[in-house]
Formats: structure tokens, C-alpha cells, sequence
């Protein structure tokens, strides 16, 4: 349970794929074509079996794989392994016969963001020291948790001639599989009824899968790579029935048990949350310090280590050590908010990133924790990991997702409140005139929500003594002719929901003098020009990190002596994403030029990018086009 | 070779043992006493300077701390004290944590904790690290972190675990105070040491100490240099003390156009459990310190090395004869010195750099680019050979050059064999020398690096070193060492030309199809051709210069052991050409900022991998979007952007107190030529007249309209390598209307 374990699980799955690119460098002969190593076939199978101790299932899976070259090359062979799940035995073999050469290699597996996880990963290389050399890898694993055996991806990281999944499920195990992503993919499924093993025999065959292939501003692989999320409901086995997820229900008590036993220092907190809220009136204004303080005080550190992945650190274990993960926020938040005497409740939440919903009870379904307050009807989340953001207002990765908050013996299912782009609004009004070829005034700008905290993360980001160079580059577009003074900005971070910047500006060589005509452009930022997609290359959905409301005005005095000469044409367009608007206007001596661009969903679909493209080269367009004013 | 390697950043990484061990625990516990214990007045402050409050952080005090000792540390049956070192470093330091940023970088630490021993018949020698931390509040309270719990363990070997440590409640307004200990013991070698010290850091420091304590086996020799403060020499108890005390030294930012190797304070130690033979008739003895200021004991030490080295380097037995027949097929006289040194150079370099065999195990990382350089001891073990070849073969004396580089310390400053660059000069007539250089491939006959040029360098002749037997008397050394002073380029010989012409498309007055011919000299021919030239082409090439046939398969397929790659080398070469666009189309989006909207075709008219004064030409043809304007039927032309992104000075750079340290003087030349569409005139022609010039260098540029064709030429250059600071003003002078010009725009107006 940590917010990015999705981000989590693409890296867990792709980095092996970029950490064999990085080994190959130096290693031989690659290149970006895809089907250079191949896997020729592969079978792999998982079996639900029996055993004594403490863990009455375990799923033994089995691994033949056969690669082939089509040039001399290198390849790294990984697995990924932690404390729920085992490597059992390799065997290598290359041209036929037992690769005595392979330096099998485990180790921890360092993931970015990650303070501390109990992914390991094990390695070796593989040559092909001539084309076409065949190489076959027999791996075995056991699973020692059914709980956590979640997800079957079917991509790998090479190009996939044929493929064979198998899962053997006997029928003492009650265990439901279900498809993602098959959809232009040439898989087959069966099922079969093993009458030695008493097991339903699911089988996949697929044939030309594509490997594993990361793209910028791309959903969770989850929604794009195919795969089966295993949902495993119950086992009766010899030892007793075991049940795992069969039902809501089932998730929320283990979730509970894992949270309801922690013990905490009540006092200690209660000393915390009354200097905090000291002086400050009214419910509302008490739990937004308290989130602010947590925002300000407590650094995010994720740890992913089997049941401490779920379980979060005691309260005052976090406020002592000024770190946590969202659990360990998360259970913070709680018992501060407890300690006013006001109802708080830890919650469990999948984010955007994965495309699961307790409809499937699985240990997928969650990736991240936050809390709520609850008060006269109303509940408000509060995300301890999302630092900067104001209270009662969203990030795009929690917005509208289902959430289990936390209610005794039974839970409450509900969903965090939709977010409209104006929530995440960044406004920009410029007053100005002209002076000589220069143009002067002031302008103000408005950020919030998620334009706010983006904003001030960025800058919190920026060591101290460049802070005020780099905000001012930023404003200025790293143009040294927009001279910004006198700058005046609330604090940051701060604990308006509102960040304001004013400032004076003074633009150089801002409008072209040409004898009775003066040039001007004037769209200073011109957001999204040229964001054209590569609709050959791009192979998924496109997903913009969250919605957004891009408000830009420029009111422009007119010189005296001046009429307008030329004004380009006003732009209204629409497509599944974006709103776009721009307008030209003349009231009195004012030119008032506005832009507005809305990002009212983050997804952009494949389907849809024909017209997005054409949309973004009018928008473009439009930035090439500049206002006369004549004499 | 290694050059001094100035880490600016404190690596929060250290190598320590494992297990453990009773012996380790123990000696962490005294450890941590010692230093927490450490008085020292370095440590006197929690709060942060009033200067230094805009800071990220602020490195209050830091310690670094060497000692050696003939201590016996440890059970060991037959312990013989002569035959082991200790050494025991510390480093500690306090900082306060002004920022979220620098929270960060500190709250999060890796550190190797070593416990690693090694059982030996005579000794056991350990090899331990130690870490301690401690949290200091605002209110002066102050917390002790126990590292053991609060790292977790990331991977554990016999000699030691990597840990990862967060450090619990720190906050912004904090101090972190916090230690490593390296303890390694070891049988002592007479081999030299080093030891360096960087007085500076990402951080501004307010006080700094350095402390060297060598027991009586050990000779040292140190410099202080760059203005860092001498060491204060005593003796105590028989063993050597070197202290070094500094405060307030600002923070090393990243500035335009420095060495730091030669503008940051720098202190360096070399020690040994023996004497260090000197270059002055003498030995700096064990138990003695002694304060180095000149090359000459390095000098020494290297000509005694490579004489060994030199007498066993093979001659080139086939040259003489390679040259004969070279000679022959083209006309040459066969006597004439400077085609001889020339035919060899190529020689040598081809077989350095061009060898196909070398590329069996990753064809295509080589093959798909022609730049590639030479380790240091490879260069030395190449000019070595050359020296002895050519006069074996042709009679011909060289002298081996002795430099420094510009961005390592200066020459008077070398304190290791590891700062020497080596080079060969050969007298050839009226005091002047051609030069061999093998640092990478893409240097011609006689051309040195830019970073070389005009430095103070000494040369041996050659009949010191070759001829006159392993032992050379002190007396042969003296003589032989001569002064000398490079060479240097000049502006109009590292020159970039290039001949644009513009025409507006015919269906879209605000696309340009631009023809871009480039042709670069002199020190910026390499950039080109490293950025986009390939292999093969550098192979065929350099077998011309050498009359050997070009046919690179019939090349590859001679050798027996290479023959089955061929398939894959085929497929890289293929894949490289195929690549080459790209690197051209790369080429124009780091020149312009700009992607252009269509590639249409490159030529390399000229490869310039041999001859001097060669040149890199190559011509390309693209289309550029966004440079045009709409404005009603008028059309604003960005004409400034023709030229490409040119150096920009940003306020915070304009004042400067650090000398200057450019790579070469340097020209820049453009011709554009725009064809003015019909019903089109242009206005504000006369934005793009500037003319400065001055002892640094200058800025012109001219435009004019010449029937249907504007005219425009830019012509910037840098006179210098290096510059004193007073200069800056002068630079800026033609840098600035140099950068204005890129924003220059002109108006298309239709008649």
C-alpha cells in the first residue's frame, strides 16, 4: 500500500528490460529492433497445491522459455522475486546443451521512489555468440501466498512467437481469473478438466505479443498490457478452509485486522494536535492545519516490504521520526484528527494508475492509503502524501476512484468527489502598454488545486538561494527580455488554497516597429504549441497527469494615434480532451486578447488523436499569427 | 592516467567490514566515543551564518582526519609492527539544513559498512567503516541516531552490508552532525599514495580542518596550491603532523568557462613506507615531511620508469619498407623528413584506432561513430613506440613531451606521474616541431589538443631515454630536461563557416527550405565529425592515407577468428549508415533549438581526417517551421534565428572575479542569403549592421539587399584561450550583440 506501488509494479516489470539494455551496451550487439532475440515459445504454468505449515497453499510455477537470435548478441535473463514468492532451481542451456558459463546473480532491487522494498532480483547473461544460437532457460518458483499472487502479466521483455500459459486449478481451490487487454491480441483461451489432478486446466496460447515498451505520459501498464488478475476466493484444504478474498467483506477484515490492533501513544499525539490547532477556530480550519502540518512536516518515504506494505506505522512512531509512507501519513492524520476529538477513518484506495475496483476483491485493487474526516454527513479525504495540495481539494489520481474507509466491524464503500478542470485553474492577467518598442505593465497570476501544487513543488524543489532566479526564469520563459519586477507571491508553501504571484513587467522589444506599423505577438506562453502526436509510433492511450484550466488574458492600451491595422481570427475548437478558445477584442482603447485552454479529461484515446493533432497544429497556427496596429 | 578528481559533492557512501564480530562492535563503540568526543573548535557552531541564511546548506564545520600507526591493533601470533600499516581516516561534518532540498539529500544516507578481515599466517588484517549521526535541534538539544536501527539492509557480502539509513526527525532549521570512519589495515608496500583535498564544496564552509598524522616509517611530500593555506608541519612523538586550518571558503558553483583544477584550492599528500627518491641528488627520508614546489621529483620518477619501460618496447620492423612502397605508388621522395613523420603518424593511428578486430565483441557501438580516445598509458605506450621505431627505421630523433593540461593543474604544479599528458615533437626545421598526438582518433599529423596549446611543457630527448642504458645520472637528467612553449591556434583557424540559402516554399509563405553547407577547421572540425561521421568512413579514409587497399569486407574476412562475425558486422555497418541521418537531423536541433519539419538531405562533401588545415564539410538541405509570422498580408521574419542559438550571458554571470578559461580562440562565420519573394519587400534591414571588436575578440554583422536576395553575414571570434577576469567587460561586449542579433526580426511586406 504505498500511492506509486503501481508505478511500482510497471517498474518492477520494465526496469529489468531497461537494466539488460544498459548491461548489453557494453555487452554486444543490440539495436531497438524488437525481434532480435525472440522467445521462439514458451510454457509456463502455475499449479495450486497443497502443504503443511503455515502457508496450507502455495502456487508452484514452472518456466520454459526458448530464445533465439537472428544476430550475435547478449541478453540479461531476469526474475523478480520477494519474501512471499521464491526462485526454486535454474537451468541454462545454449546450443543444447548445459551452459556451465552462467553466473547466476540475486540481488536487491533498488526502485526509484522507493525508500526500502523486499524486491529482489535475479540475473544472469546469456550469450549468442553466433546468429541464430537457440537458448532455453527452466526456471521454477513457488508462490508461498495465494493472497499475493494477483496478476499474470502475458507481455514479456522480448517479442513473443508463442506462448503457452497454463493455470492448474483444482477444484478444492476456488479461484476466478480475469482477462485484461486481450483485445487486439491473438490469444486463445480453453478450459479442460484434469481428472487425475481433480483440476480445471485454464489455458492461454498466444502468438506475435509484442514486448514490454514504456512511452511517455502512458496510463498504467495494467490498462494496456494484456493480462489475468487471479482472484482467489477460498481453498478447503486438508488443514481447513482457507478464505482469501471471496467477497468485499473478505478484503475489508483482513485490511482491518492488519490496522485495528495498532496500539498508540493517544497523549503524546494529543499534545502534537492541540499546538498545532492552538488558537484556530472552527472544525474545518482545525483539520487543514492538521493537514498542513503533515504536508510540511512529514517526509514521504516508501517502504514495500511484504505484510509491512499493508501495515501502517504506529501514529506517533511517524510524528517522531518526521517520516512515513501513506500509511504511516495516513494513520497519522487519523490520530491527530482523533486527538481534536473529531471522527477520523483510515481509508484504502486504488489510484488512477490501476484499472481494478472492488468488484474484483484482490490485493490489486489497493495501492494506496489516506484518511477521512468525517463530520454532520459530509466526508473529506485527506492525502498525506500529496504534499501542497489544499484541503478538501483532489489530486487527478485519487478523484472520482472508489474508496473503503475504515468502519469497525463493517466499511463504508463510497468514491472520492470528482474534479472539474477550474479546480486545477492557472490564471494569468496581463495589463500592458506601449512604450517605444517595449511593452510594460503588470501581471498577476492565480494558481490552484493541482496547478498550485505542482507550482509549489516545483519551486520547494529548487535550492533555496536559486529560488527566486528560477521563479522568475520560469515567468519569464528564460527570456531575459521580459524584465520582471517588484515581484510580490504569497508564501509557499503556504496554506491558501490559493498561490498568487504579482508582478511588474517590463518586455523588451516586446512589439515591432516598422515605420506606421507596430507588430505584436501577443501570446507570451504559448502552451501545448506543437504537441503533436506520432500516431505511427505511439502504440497506447495518452493520459495528461491531470485536468487543468489555462485562463490567459492580455489587455493591451492601444497608443494613441494607433487603430488596429490587423487582429487574427478568433479559434474555438473542441475535442474528447481539450477545449480551446481564443478571442480578439476591442473595447474603447483596450485590445483584450484571451486565451482558454481546458484539459476537462486527462485521457486521450487513440481513436481521438487524428483530431487532436489537426486541432494543436490550428492551435499552433494561431501562435504564428501576430496583431498590426497601424497608425 | 588518472587526473586529480575533484569530487565537489561529499559521497554519502562509505566502504567499510562485516559480521558482526565482537572485535567490530568494539571498535565501534571507541570510535564513536573518540569523535563525538572531539573537541575540536571546528565544531563551535549550530547557527547558521547571517551571510549564509539564503543558502541550501551550510557545511558549519568539517573534519578530515589521517593517521598511520605502527599500533598493533588485534591478536595475532607473530605480529611483525614493520610490515603493517594503519590507517585510520575520519571525516566529519556539521550541517545545517536550510532547504527542502538539502533535507532531502540528507535525510536519506547509503552507506557500505565494511567488516571485512582477512586471517593471514603472520597478521590479521581488517578492513573496517563506522558510521555515527547525530541531529542537533534549534534549541541546542541534541540527538544521537542509532544507525543500526534505523538502516535497513540492502545486501550483505562476506566483506561487509550495504545499508540505507533515513534519518529520523530531521527537519528544515537542523543540524546534521555526522561521521565516517575508514580503518584499514594492510602489509606495507613502498608504493606512493595520495592523498587530496578539495577546499571547497557544493556548500559554502565556515570552517575546515585537515589532519595528517605519518608515523616515523613514512616519507611524504605535499603541496598546497590555488591559494589554499600551507600545512603546519611538527613532530610529535615521532610521528609527522600536518594541519591545515580554513574558514569561510565559498561554495564551488558550476561556472562558464573555468578550471577547476587550477582555480580551486588543493591540497595533496603522496607518502610511502620508504623513501621517495628525488629528483635533487637526494631522497625525501622516512620519518621526514617535506613541502613540494616544482615537477622536478615526478619528473625523476617518471624518466627512471620509462626507461625500463622503453628498452623493452618493440620496434615496428615492417615500416620502413610500408613507406618505401607508399613513397613509390605516389611519386614522393622517399628522404623527405616531413612525409616520412606524416606516413607514420597515419600509420599508427590507424592501427591504434581503426583496427577491425578490436570490434568483434560490439560492432556496433564502434562502427556506428568515428570518435575514439585512448587511455593515457596506451598513449605513452604509443609515442614510446613510435620514438624508438622511427629512429630505428628512419634515423629520426623525437623528443617525448611532458604537459599538462588546461583543466588539470598547471605544469608547475604536477605532484604525480598521473598528471603528465605525453606527446611527441620532432625537430623538423628552423626550430620547428611537427607533433604526434594519440589521444583520439580524430587528431590529424601534427595537431595537439586545445587544451595543450600554449602551455609550459618540458621535453627529453630521446637519446637520454633510448639510448644511454637504464641508468641515468642525475647529472644526464638535468641536462636533458628542456623548456619549451607550445604552440597555439588562432581564432581563424578553429573556424565554423557556414553558407545558408533561404527561399520561401511556394505553398506556404511560413515554411523556409533552407540549404545549409557547414565546413569547420581547426579544433571545431572534431565536434562535427565525432557528432556525425561513421567508421567506415574513418577506416576507408585512413587506408588511403596509408596505400592499403579499402575493401573493408575482404579486410574483415582476412582473419580466421573473425570471419563468422562478418554477418553481424555487415548488419552494423548497414544500421550505422541507415543511422547517420539522425545524427544529422540530431545535429540541427542543437545548432537551431528547432526540430526541422523535414530532413531532406545531407552530403559529406569532405571527411577531413587527414592533412592539415583539413576540413569537415558537409551539406544539407531541410525545411524549418515557426520562423514566419502571419501578420495580416505582412508577414515578421525571425531572420535572427538563421544563425542558431548562440551564447547567451545571464544576469547572474555578468559579474565575474574567476579568471577565464575557454576551450580555443575560436571564429564563427554565416552567409545567408534569403531570396526576397516576389511581391515582397523587406524592412528593418538595417537592425542587423553591428560591428565590435576588441583585444578579446568581436562581433560583425552586415546585411543588404541585392535585387531579389537579402544578404546577411555574422562573424563572431574569440581571440583567446584563457583571459584574465578584468576581461570579462570585453567579452560581453561582442558576446551580447552576438546573442541580440538571434532576436532580431524584419518585416515582409507585400507591395
Amino acid at each position: 500500500m504505498k500511492p506509486i506501488y503501481l508505478k511500482t509494479c510497471l517498474q518492477r516489470t520494465l526496469l529489468p528490460a531497461l537494466l539488460m539494455c544498459t548491461l548489453l551496451a557494453n555487452a554486444g550487439y543490440h539495436d531497438d529492433d524488437d525481434k532480435k532475440i525472440v522467445i521462439e515459445n514458451k510454457k509456463q504454468s502455475f499449479l495450486f497445491k497443497q502443504a503443511q505449515g503455515a502457508n496450507p497453499v502455495l502456487i508452484k510455477e514452472t518456466n520454459v522459455t526458448d530464445f533465439r537470435s537472428s544476430a550475435r548478441a547478449s541478453m540479461i535473463y531476469t526474475e523478480m522475486y520477494n519474501d512471499n514468492e521464491t526462485i526454486d532451481d535454474i537451468a541454462v542451456h545454449v546450443r543444447n546443451k548445459p551452459y556451465r558459463g552462467v553466473d547466476i546473480k540475486y540481488d536487491y532491487y533498488s526502485i526509484k521512489d522507493i525508500f526500502y522494498s523486499d524486491a529482489r532480483i535475479c540475473h544472469f547473461e546469456i550469450p549468442f555468440d553466433e546468429t541464430g544460437v537457440p537458448a532455453k532457460v527452466t526456471l521454477s518458483k513457488t508462490h508461498n501466498d495465494p493472497r499475493y499472487f494477483t496478476r499474470v502479466y502475458f507481455t514479456e521483455e522480448y517479442f513473443i512467437q508463442r506462448k503457452e500459459i497454463q493455470f492448474i486449478i483444482p477444484k478444492w481451490m476456488k479461484c476466478e481469473l480475469k482477462e485484461y487487454n486481450f483485445n487486439n491480441n491473438d490469444i486463445k483461451s480453453s478450459v479442460t478438466y484434469d481428472s487425475k489432478l481433480d483440476a480445471d486446466v485454464y489455458t492461454y496460447i498466444m502468438k506475435n505479443l509484442s514486448p514490454f515498451k514504456s512511452e511517455p505520459n502512458e496510463q498504467g501498464m495494467a490498462y494496456n498490457f494484456p493480462h489475468v488478475l487471479v482472484m482467489c476466493k477460498e481453498a478447503n484444504t486438508t488443514s481447513g478452509v482457507q478464505t482469501y478474498f471471496k467477497t468485499i467483506e473478505d478484503q475489508y477484515k483482513w485490511c482491518y485486522d492488519i490496522v485495528k490492533d495498532i496500539t498508540d501513544d493517544g497523549a503524546v499525539l494529543k499534545v502534537q494536535a492541540e499546538e498545532i490547532t492552538k488558537g484556530i477556530t472552527g472544525d474545518v480550519n482545525k483539520v487543514k492545519a492538521l493537514l498542513n502540518w503533515v504536508h510540511q512536516n512529514i517526509r514521504y518515504i516508501a517502504y514495500e516490504d511484504g505484510i509491512a506494505a499493508f501495515k501502517p506505522a504506529r501514529a506517533s512512531e511517524v510524528m517522531k521520526k518526521k517520516y512515513g509512507d501513506c500509511k504511516g501519513m495516513a494513520n497519522l492524520l487519523k490520530g491527530l484528527i482523533k486527538n481534536i476529538g473529531l471522527d477520523a477513518r483510515l481509508c484504502w484506495i486504488g489510484t488512477n494508475h490501476i484499472p481494478y475496483d472492488l468488484a474484483t476483491p484482490s490485493l490489486s485493487v489497493h495501492n494506496h492509503m489516506i484518511a477521512a474526516w468525517l463530520t454532520n454527513g459530509k466526508t473529506y479525504f485527506l492525502d498525506g502524501t500529496e504534499t501542497n495540495i489544499a484541503f478538501d481539494q483532489y489530486a487527478e489520481r485519487i478523484a472520482g476512484r472508489q474508496v473503503l474507509i475504515e468502519n469497525g466491524d463493517k466499511y463504508i464503500l463510497t468514491n472520492i468527489p470528482q474534479v472539474v478542470a477550474e479546480q486545477n485553474t492557472q490564471k494569468e492577467k496581463r495589463v500592458l502598454s506601449i512604450e517605444g518598442q517595449n511593452l510594460v505593465g503588470t501581471a498577476e497570476h492565480i494558481y490552484r488545486g493541482e496547478a498550485r501544487s505542482d507550482m509549489i513543488n516545483h519551486i520547494m524543489g529548487i535550492k533555496k538561494e536559486n529560488t527566486e532566479k528560477a521563479l522568475n526564469n520560469y515567468l519569464a520563459e528564460n527570456n531575459q527580455d521580459y524584465v520582471i519586477g517588484n515581484l510580490k507571491r504569497s508564501d509557499i508553501p503556504g496554506i491558501d488554497s490559493v498561490l498568487k504571484i504579482g508582478y511588474d513587467v517590463a518586455f523588451k522589444n516586446g512589439a515591432s516597429v516598422f515605420g506606421n506599423e507596430i507588430y505584436l505577438d501577443l501570446d507570451f506562453r504559448k502552451d501545448f504549441n506543437d504537441f503533436i502526436i506520432d500516431t505511427v509510433k505511439r502504440m497506447h492511450n495518452l493520459q495528461l497527469s491531470n485536468k487543468l484550466f489555462i485562463d490567459e488574458e492580455t489587455a493591451l492600451t492601444i497608443p494613441a494615434g494607433y487603430k488596429i491595422g490587423t487582429l487574427p481570427a478568433n479559434l474555438s475548437l473542441q475535442n474528447s480532451t481539450l477545449d480551446i478558445s481564443i478571442t480578439y477584442k476591442v473595447e474603447g482603447n483596450k485590445l483584450l486578447y484571451h486565451k482558454l485552454l481546458k484539459i476537462k479529461q486527462i485521457l486521450l484515446k487513440k481513436e481521438d488523436f487524428g483530431l487532436w493533432n489537426k486541432q494543436i497544429e490550428q492551435l499552433s497556427g494561431k501562435y504564428k499569427e501576430q496583431v498590426v496596429l497601424a497608425k | 592516467m588518472k587526473k586529480i578528481i575533484i569530487t565537489l559533492f561529499t559521497p554519502l557512501c562509505i566502504f567499510s567490514a562485516m559480521g558482526q564480530s565482537n572485535d567490530y562492535v568494539e571498535m565501534a563503540k571507541e570510535v564513536d566515543q573518540e569523535v563525538w568526543a572531539d573537541k575540536d573548535p571546528v565544531f563551535s557552531t549550530n547557527k547558521l551564518p547571517e551571510v549564509y541564511k539564503n543558502e541550501s546548506a551550510v557545511i558549519l564545520g568539517r573534519k578530515q582526519t589521517v593517521e598511520t600507526s605502527s599500533e598493533r591493533k588485534g591478536r595475532s601470533l607473530l605480529y611483525v609492527g614493520k610490515m603493517h600499516s594503519t590507517i585510520k581516516r575520519i571525516f566529519r561534518e556539521r550541517i545545517f539544513i536550510n532547504d527542502q532540498v538539502s533535507l532531502n539529500k540528507y535525510s536519506e544516507i547509503n552507506f557500505m559498512q565494511l567488516q571485512s578481515k582477512q586471517d593471514g599466517a603472520l597478521s590479521r588484517l581488517r578492513n573496517y567503516t563506522f558510521m555515527g549521526i547525530k541531529v542537533i535541534k534549534a534549541d541546542g538539544s541534541q540527538q544521537k541516531i542509532n544507525v543500526e536501527e534505523a538502516a535497513v539492509k540492502l545486501d550483505e557480502t562476506k566483506d561487509g552490508k550495504k545499508n540505507k539509513i533515513a534519518v529520523p526527525n530531521l527537519a528544515i532549521g537542523d543540524v546534521i552532525d555526522y561521521y565516517m570512519v575508514f580503518f584499514e589495515q594492510a602489509r606495507t608496500d613502498k608504493n606512493l599514495d595520495y592523498l587530496t583535498f578539495v577546499l571547497g564544496d557544493e556548500y559554502p564552509i565556515v570552517n575546515l580542518s585537515i589532519k595528517v598524522q605519518l608515523d616515523k616509517r613514512i616519507a611524504a611530500q605535499y603541496q598546497v596550491i590555488n591559494g589554499a593555506p600551507d600545512f603546519k608541519k611538527t613532530n610529535i612523538d615521532d610521528a609527522n603532523h600536518l594541519e591545515l586550518t580554513a574558514s569561510n571558503l565559498p561554495k564551488a558553483t558550476s561556472v562558464l568557462w573555468i578550471s577547476e583544477t587550477r582555480q580551486l584550492p588543493l591540497a595533496r599528500i603522496r607518502y610511502a613506507f620508504a623513501d621517495i627518491v628525488h629528483g635533487r641528488g637526494d631522497y625525501t627520508k622516512t620519518g621526514t615531511i617535506e613541502k613540494i614546489t616544482s615537477p622536478i621529483d615526478v619528473e625523476h620518477e617518471f624518466v627512471n620508469l620509462i626507461k625500463s619501460f622503453l628498452v623493452q618496447m618493440p620496434v615496428n620492423g615492417t615500416v620502413k619498407a610500408d613507406w618505401k612502397n607508399y613513397a613509390k605508388e605516389h611519386n614522393i621522395d622517399k628522404d623527405n623528413t616531413d612525409s616520412i613523420l606524416s606516413f607514420v603518424y597515419y600509420l599508427y593511428r590507424h592501427d591504434r584506432f581503426a583496427s577491425l578486430y578490436s570490434n568483434v565483441r560490439a560492432p556496433y557501438e564502434r562502427l556506428s561513430g568515428c570518435s575514439e580516445d585512448l587511455s593515457t598509458i596506451r598513449q605513452l605506450e604509443t609515442v614510446l613506440g613510435v620514438l624508438k621505431t622511427i629512429n630505428s627505421a628512419f634515423d629520426i630523433d623525437a623528443e617525448l613531451v611532458l604537459v599538462s593540461g588546461r583543466n588539470e593543474v598547471s605544469y608547475k604544479n604536477i605532484f604525480s606521474i598521473a598528471d603528465f599528458n605525453f606527446l611527441l615533437r620532432i625537430p623538423v626545421s628552423n626550430s620547428k616541431f611537427s607533433f604526434y598526438y594519440f589521444g583520439n582518433s580524430l587528431y590529424n599529423f601534427s595537431e595537439i589538443p586545445a587544451s595543450l596549446e600554449n602551455e609550459n611543457y618540458k621535453f627529453i630527448k630521446q637519446n637520454t631515454i633510448y639510448r644511454s642504458g637504464p641508468d641515468m645520472s642525475q647529472e644526464k637528467a638535468d641536462e636533458v630536461n628542456g623548456n619549451a612553449v607550445s604552440f597555439k591556434t588562432s581564432a581563424a583557424e578553429n573556424n565554423e563557416t557556414e553558407d545558408i540559402v533561404i527561399e520561401f516554399d511556394n505553398s506556404n509563405m511560413q515554411l523556409l527550405n533552407i540549404k545549409r553547407k557547414i565546413s569547420s577547421i581547426g579544433h571545431q572540425r572534431r565536434s562535427m565529425q565525432g557528432a556525425t561521421l561513421l567508421f567506415e568512413d574513418y577506416w576507408i579514409e585512413g587506408r588511403k592515407r596509408i596505400g592499403k587497399h579499402q575493401d573493408f569486407e575482404k579486410t574483415w574476412n582476412e582473419d580466421k577468428a573473425s570471419r563468422r562475425f562478418w554477418q553481424d558486422v555487415e548488419l552494423a555497418l548497414a544500421k550505422a549508415r541507415k543511422e547517420q541521418k539522425d545524427k544529422f537531423e540530431k545535429e540541427i536541433v542543437d545548432q537551431y533549438d528547432n526540430k526541422a519539419k523535414e530532413f531532406k538531405s545531407y552530403e559529406v562533401l569532405q571527411y577531413g581526417f587527414s592533412g592539415s588545415k583539413a576540413a569537415v564539410v558537409v551539406k544539407e538541405e531541410f525545411t524549418m517551421d515557426g520562423w514566419v509570422k502571419k501578420a495580416g498580408n505582412n508577414y515578421i521574419l525571425e531572420v535572427g534565428k538563421f544563425v542558431g542559438g548562440q551564447l547567451e550571458i545571464k544576469p547572474d554571470q555578468r559579474k565575474r572575479e574567476l579568471d577565464i578559461y575557454m576551450p580555443y580562440a575560436r571564429s564563427y562565420n554565416y552567409t545567408i542569403a534569403l531570396k526576397i519573394p516576389d511581391g515582397y519587400t523587406v524592412e528593418g534591414v538595417e537592425k542587423l549592421n553591428t560591428s565590435v571588436q576588441n583585444e578579446c575578440g568581436g562581433f560583425e554583422s552586415t546585411a543588404k539587399v541585392e535585387g531579389n536576395n537579402l544578404l546577411i553575414t555574422y562573424y563572431k571570434y574569440y581571440n583567446n584561450t584563457v583571459e584574465p577576469a578584468a576581461n570579462w567587460d570585453k567579452i560581453l561586449a561582442f558576446v551580447d550583440p552576438g546573442f541580440e542579433f538571434t532576436k532580431v526580426k524584419l518585416l515582409l511586406k507585400k507591395k
